[in-house]
């Protein structure tokens, strides 16, 4: 015979959340076991915006593997780029020309701007504070016009190539450029007038989805979730690339690994990265934008089809678009900072136009990990708080 | 033995290698534009260079032999440079056309600029423009795209002993072609085009019609002839475009009729559902209605007491000849079985050689009795290659060869019909007795004979048999073998024979074709089924053909077109061409090999194993269970490790009737000879129509001029043809051309390729 208690013993009640639901910021599902409103575990599943990217890539040459790359993260397309063009240039062993370096830097710099207004806006809108996803995207708009300029398209550019970048900036990009950025920390103090010392969104935001900095690095967590740990790492510092040795910035870092935290965080790296920006644009020198013309990327079209045709243009040009380009054979790992996190590229080479295996590590895939710790013990209005704070982007967690 | 240092990798190489072989020894790439492996190195491009500590100069590695203690450098900066300067050179005059020129994907002249060349080059001047020249059917050379390698004017002096194909101006100027032709089609040209590294010599049946990188390329072996070439045939969307010859083995070479004979695959007149006879007419059924119309007609035959016999083509693999040759003689009970239809009644012998290699390696050549350019271009390849290097006399008893008698010490060309008597001539002089009386009649002179004994004695040659020597011929020349210490290596018709006879495709009473056509005549044999021939076309006896396909009761026919056999059937079954199922082939080695399918059957059509197959299962006991060719490969494995002992057949064929003024020999052209070839466009645009070839100085005799237009009579026939003057025709004697099958000229033979005939003049 049971008794009254064992009768009501504690039985937790499953709810399904998403994969179509505004708050999970793509097609992402959760299934919550709740107590009540408590949350005793969150299990993420994920797989709905799966594109076969690893796989896709093994049967198109490393030119064509870029826009597949574009469409991981969709929000920072030229970061994704960035990191797979060093990953083959590493297995190349190329070095681009320091024009190229420079560009590189400031639109993956804006790309960081680009991701964090996204998020600052999607992420206070899921907690309620709508007016700042309107302030946000006001931004954005301007760095898609920027990014248009520079590549003709606003999203998944696929501006960068293995050897440089596509092709040079146009002439009023650096004026635009420079506009946005002295309009940028007025903006960013719009922001935080609005959400820092709001009562209600601190409330919301402290003390919410604590990680400590064991777990953070127990689970692989990287990005502002490693740092609002207060671990500093970012590897622009710890293994820089494309330049990024010769600028000075800071690493903001946060004390309690809560949401608060890791949201003071991306507002600080927004103004580091209008920093590392202007001293880009300081030091922008003139001269080439690929390595190895015409042998890893498609050479002026001028020469292939203009009024100053000539057939060893037209020949890379063939030989470059039906075969592509044979890097030498071997592995090669190389990651980045992206926005949300370390994303990492790793190569298998096996002579051929092709990658024999592309494997991707993905930010927020891994810090989707963190998801069931965060959200332990906390109420279901709090999940959404938690979801936002990931940063997480389905394409990136997916490929 | 000389020590080297390759790129800091050393190695230890026999002496007189050059830096190219010891380097591809180790692995290290050098670009070459004109060294090909089979041709000898010329040193012309200088591509090659390389760099040699302490030489001042940079060394042609294709021809510069190593010496002891040499440091070669293949990627320093002056051999970088040297690269980068050459290639711009070369491209100075090249046209943009990479985006239409057919060679692009294979080009290696893309290949060496993308690799070592300069994205840019230098100069800028008007190009000079050479005209596009549409040499005939087959190939098509754009002097504009040559990069003067000379690797075509190499093979053609020397593979094919000279053509007038050459190098021809100087400077800027220079031009590559032939010199007086306008059709450029001498039976390896195919070779020419694959040599070419740019697009300069195109293939005009490819032409335009896809890339190379888009074809599937699937392995198999050429279904011409018994040489038996590997092919890589290129398909695309069920469409066989393109064919491949990359194998360096049997030979480096590969005839026209293996790299443009397969346009008949996809051609639109191929009818690929089953037909049935309703009166007049031939209607359209399905495979299983034809299958069990047929095995219903034929158990009725034979449960009438009426015989059934089979006559297949000896192009087709082993698996069909087992299966099909089971049902006959199994099921059907039938003992009439043969696939000798191109006539002749001699069955396949073991070779005396196991490969091309062992008959490269022969120091004399006995050839009798066939024009081996004709039925087996890569063997007659092979023969001249010894003959033109010095190493190896050649001896020929052959009437009208086209080809050989160019490398021959000694040249025999009988008039036609007497090919055996000049040999009984040799084996007499061989034996020490009288031979000056054979020889009346020959047009062959005592001296050239004497010279071809002693020459045969004086080194130990290879004896090659062709496939026009009857069964008393063979036994001659083995008897000419045997006095030299020799076995002969005897040829064959088609491209399977030997596969055709191993599985038991043959009648165990020895009866010849011959034989089971006079049994349709006379009414013994009711039902006949043919497979993949037209005994029109092909079988030596028009009107034997004629009559015994009018007598029969019953006829099925087996075919890819409405052919003028299929006329007389009472119903058509569709077959699959070499493209289209896979197999094994046995060739002229007796070595087995593996063809494989390159796209499914089109509709209904099936190879004749699975015809097989069904009438079994129609007529009520089924052979097995066989859903793949490769599932019946393992029977044909088991078959082909037994011993087949061939019964005699002296005395079966008939002599030749030559009554008549001329005699004349009928022979295929080449580009008539092999499996299907008139369904080629190519090579019927080569060879439209038949004709008759005099000796230039008979000719005259006669009162007949080159291009004239005669009537040839025979049996009171008339055949309205055109005449040309053809060296090679022996003096007193005529050559006809057969293998069409729009043109009736079998009717003028009576079992053998020899014919008396009568020409006139046609009046207009």
């Amino acid at each position: 015979m049971k008794t009254v208690a064992e009768h009501t013993e504690r039985r937790t009640y499953t709810l399904n959340m998403g994969p179509q639901h505004p708050s999970t910021h793509g097609v992402l599902r959760v299934i919550l076991e709740l107590e009540g409103e408590t949350i005793v575990d969150a299990r993420p599943v994920v797989g709905y915006l799966h594109r076969g990217t690893e796989k896709l890539a093994e049967s198109k040459t490393y030119q064509q593997v870029s826009p597949l790359i574009d469409r991981l993260d969709y929000l920072a397309c030229p970061a994704y780029n960035f990191a797979y063009c060093l990953a083959v240039e590493k297995l190349l062993g190329v070095e681009v020309p320091p024009r190229a370096k420079y560009i590189r830097v400031i639109l993956a710099e804006l790309a960081r701007i680009a991701s964090h207004l996204i998020w600052l806006g999607s992420h206070a809108m899921d907690i309620g504070a709508v007016t700042v996803f309107l302030y946000t995207f006001r931004e954005r708009e301007i760095t898609y016009e920027l990014l248009e300029m520079a590549a003709g398209v606003r999203m998944h550019q696929s501006y960068f190539v293995v050897g440089g970048v596509r092709w040079d900036l146009p002439e009023g990009f650096i004026p635009k450029l420079r506009e946005f950025l002295d309009i940028l920390p007025s903006k960013i103090q719009e922001y935080e007038n609005l959400l820092t010392k709001n009562k209600i969104w601190r409330m919301r935001t402290e003390g919410l989805g604590v990680l400590s900095r064991e777990d953070a690095i127990a689970l692989g967590a990287t990005g502002p979730m490693l740092r609002g740990s207060g671990v500093e790492w970012d590897i622009r510092k710890a293994y820089p690339y494309s330049g990024y040795g010769e600028f000075e910035f800071d690493i903001p870092t946060g004390r309690n690994g809560d949401v608060y935290d890791r949201y003071l965080v991306r507002m600080e790296e927004m103004r580091q990265s209008r920093r590392i920006i202007l001293q880009a644009l300081e030091k922008l020198p003139d001269g080439p934008i690929h390595a190895m013309e015409g042998k890893l990327y498609f050479p002026d079209p001028d020469w292939v089809r203009g009024e100053h045709r000539d057939i060893a243009a037209l020949i890379h040009q063939f030989k470059l678009v039906v075969e592509g380009f044979h890097p030498p054979k071997g592995e090669v790992y190389q990651s980045i900072e992206a926005p949300k996190g370390e994303l990492g590229f790793y190569i298998v080479c096996d002579g051929s136009p092709k990658p024999y295996r592309l494997r991707i590590r993905l930010p927020s895939l891994m810090n989707l990990q963190t998801l069931p710790l965060l959200s332990r013990g906390h109420k279901v209005a709090d999940l959404v708080a938690i979801i936002g704070t990931l940063d997480i982007v389905l394409g990136d967690v997916d490929k | 033995m000389p020590k080297v240092v390759i790129d800091g990798i050393e190695i230890e190489v026999p002496p007189g290698t050059t830096i190219l072989n010891a380097a591809q020894r180790v692995g290290v790439e050098i670009p070459v534009f004109c060294y090909h492996p089979y041709l000898k190195p010329a040193g012309i491009c200088r591509m090659c260079l390389v760099e040699v500590e302490g030489m001042p100069r940079l060394l042609p590695a294709c021809i510069t032999e190593v010496q002891d203690g040499w440091e070669i450098y293949t990627n320093s900066d002056r051999v970088k440079d040297a690269r980068e300067w050459l290639l711009e050179f070369v491209l100075v005059n090249h046209p943009l056309e990479c985006p239409i020129c057919d060679e692009a994907g294979e080009c290696e002249l893309q290949n060496f600029v993308f690799k070592f060349g300069e994205p840019r080059k230098r100069l800028y001047d008007e190009p000079f423009k050479y005209p596009t020249r549409y040499l005939g059917p087959l190939i098509v050379h754009q002097m504009n795209r040559c990069v003067l390698c000379r690797r075509c004017v190499r093979f053609s002096d020397e593979a094919m002993g000279g053509t007038d194909w050459g190098v021809y101006e100087r400077g800027y100027r220079t031009i590559v072609g032939p010199y007086e032709r306008d059709v450029f089609a001498q039976k390896y040209t195919f070779n020419m085009e694959a040599l070419c590294p740019v697009g300069a010599i195109t293939s005009n049946i490819y032409r335009y019609k896809t890339r190379i990188w888009k074809l599937d390329f699937t392995n198999s072996v050429c279904a011409h002839c018994e040489v038996g070439c590997w092919l890589d045939l290129g398909e695309r969307d069920g469409q066989l475009l393109k064919v491949l010859h990359r194998r360096g083995y049997p030979s480096p070479w590969i005839c026209d009729k293996g790299g443009y004979g397969f346009e008949y695959v996809n051609h639109s007149e191929r009818i690929t559902v089953p037909l049935r006879r309703e009166g007049n007419r031939l209607r359209g059924v399905t495979t299983d209605e034809a299958l069990e119309f047929v095995a219903g007609r034929l158990k009725g035959l034979v449960e009438s007491g009426g015989k059934v016999a089979a006559l297949v083509s000896p192009h087709l693999t082993c698996e069909d000849y087992l299966l099909m040759g089971s049902f006959m003689k199994e099921v059907v009970g039938s003992d009439y079985l043969d696939y000798r239809l191109y006539g002749g009644n001699t069955y396949p012998e073991r070779p005396a050689v196991d490969s091309l290699e062992g008959v490269e390696k022969a120091e004399a050549y006995l050839v009798v009795g066939e024009d081996l350019s004709v039925h087996h271009p890569v063997l007659a390849l092979s023969v001249a290659k010894g003959c033109k290097e010095g190493r190896a006399s050649l001896y020929l008893i052959v009437t009208g060869d086209s080809f050989l008698f160019k490398f021959a010490a000694e040249h025999a060309n009988p008039l036609p019909g007497k090919e055996e008597k000049v040999l009984e001539a040799l084996a007499s002089v061989l034996g020490g007795k009288d031979y000056a009386s054979l020889l009346e009649g020959t047009e062959v002179s005592e001296d050239t004979l004497k010279a071809m004994a002693q020459g045969l004695q004086e080194k130990k040659p290879l004896i090659i048999g062709g496939s026009r020597l009857t069964p008393e011929g063979r036994v001659l020349l083995k008897g000419v073998g045997e006095r030299l210490g020799i076995t002969p290596l005897f040829l064959d018709w088609g491209s399977n024979s030997k596969g055709a006879f191993q599985m038991g495709f043959w009648s165990p009473g020895g009866e010849s074709v011959e034989d089971i056509l006079n049994k349709c005549v006379s009414g013994e044999i009711k039902g006949l089924f043919v497979s993949s021939m037209d005994l029109f076309r092909d079988y030596p006896n028009g009107t034997l053909v004629k009559e015994a396909l009018s007598n029969l009761d019953f006829l099925v026919v087996h075919d890819m077109f409405f052919t003028e056999t299929v006329a007389y059937s009472d119903c058509y079954l569709p077959a699959t061409s070499f493209a289209e199922d896979g197999g094994t082939v046995v060739n002229m080695f007796w070595e087995a090999k593996k063809r494989n399918r390159a796209f499914k059957p089109k509709d209904e059509s099936m190879p004749l194993w699975q015809v097989a197959l069904g009438l079994s299962r129609k007529w009520g006991r089924p052979l097995g269970d066989f859903g793949t060719v490769e599932d019946v490969t393992p029977l044909v494995r088991e078959r082909l490790s037994q011993v087949v002992e061939a019964p005699s057949t002296l005395g079966g064929v008939k002599a030749a009737h030559l009554k008549g003024d001329i005699p004349a020999l009928f022979e295929y052209p080449f580009y008539r000879a092999g499996m299907r070839t008139d369904f080629c466009n190519a090579f019927v645009q080569l060879v439209p129509e038949p004709y008759v070839t005099l000796n230039p100085e008979y000719g005259d005799e006669l009162g007949f001029k080159n291009g004239d237009i005669v009537i040839m009579e025979v049996d009171g026939n008339q055949f309205r043809m055109k005449l040309f003057f053809r060296d090679e025709v022996p003096r007193g004697g005529a050559i006809v051309s057969r293998g069409f099958s729009d043109f009736p000229i079998t009717r003028a033979l009576k079992g053998l390729w020899y014919r008396g005939i009568e020409l006139r003049a046609a009046k207009e």
